[in-house]
């Protein structure tokens, strides 16, 4: 009794409706990554001397310039055939959890916040930039879990 | 839909996104920050005393630190203290940030 009560609770996917929020994932992950590192290639001077004045890149900014937006077209690339995409997943999850460690970092040391480096997102304030990468966290994270379980 | 649709449809929107990202900031490179460095006219539109200083110079308290300047086909500022071109620019509407410059 207790049983059959727990699994009408229980939330049941479908394997195609699985196989759909997971290309969906993907698929604006893929954007997020694409738009971003195209803004930064294109601007990648202007991005370079952002990150010169933030206390923990300085010196090293040129190579972290050019490695943000290299890494972010990788990780595209990794989305794309069916057999790397859990790989794409992992690091996607993996580069927006480091990307949201560095913004609370920034936000929460106390050091004068540089200005923004390009693109549609550059109009956010670091607070929202905060919880817009929480939710491609999230979302890369439910992407793994349900790429896990189909 | 079989993985070679799906990985067609990723490649294209991995294509677009790219492209239009790189069309805008393209578009948009004549489109400059320049700080109000010398406040002898403090008017927004005034575009005498505004210099050009890479990365944010701005700091809290005061009317006027930075506006976005259309420059056209001037060439882009690459030197910090470059002012304002003498001609062929535009105020872009809505761009000026408060505070003060340091």
């Amino acid at each position: 009794m207790g049983t059959t009560f727990l699994n009408q609770r229980t939330f049941h996917l479908s394997d195609k409706a699985k196989s759909i929020i997971v290309d969906i994932i993907v698929y604006l992950i893929l954007i997020l990554f694409m738009y971003t590192a195209a803004s930064k290639l294109f601007n990648i001077a202007s991005f370079s001397s952002t990150l010169a004045k933030s206390p923990l890149i300085g010196q090293y900014s040129k190579l972290v310039a050019w490695a943000i937006p290299v890494t972010e077209v990788i990780i595209g690339i990794l989305l794309i055939p069916a057999p790397f995409r859990k790989w794409g997943l992992y690091a996607s999850f993996g580069l927006m959890v480091l990307f949201t460690l560095y913004l609370l970092y920034m936000v929460f040391s106390g050091n004068k916040l540089p200005c923004h480096c390009g693109g549609v997102i550059s109009t956010m304030t670091w607070q929202q930039h905060i919880w817009f990468n929480m939710g491609f966290v999230l979302l890369s994270f439910i992407g793994i879990y349900i790429h896990k379980k189909s | 839909m079989n993985n070679i649709k799906k990985a067609v449809l990723a490649v294209l929107i991995a294509g677009m996104a790219f492209g239009f990202s790189a069309f805008t900031t393209i578009k948009s490179s004549s489109i400059v920050v320049y700080y109000k460095a010398d406040m002898m006219n403090p008017l927004p539109t005034d575009p005498s005393g505004y210099r050009y200083y890479s990365g944010d110079r701005c700091e809290p308290l005061g009317n006027l630190c930075s506006a976005q300047w259309q420059i056209g086909s001037n060439p882009i500022p690459t030197t910090d203290g470059t002012p304002l071109p003498a001609s062929g620019r535009t105020l872009v509407t809505g761009s000026i940030i408060a505070g003060h410059f340091e």
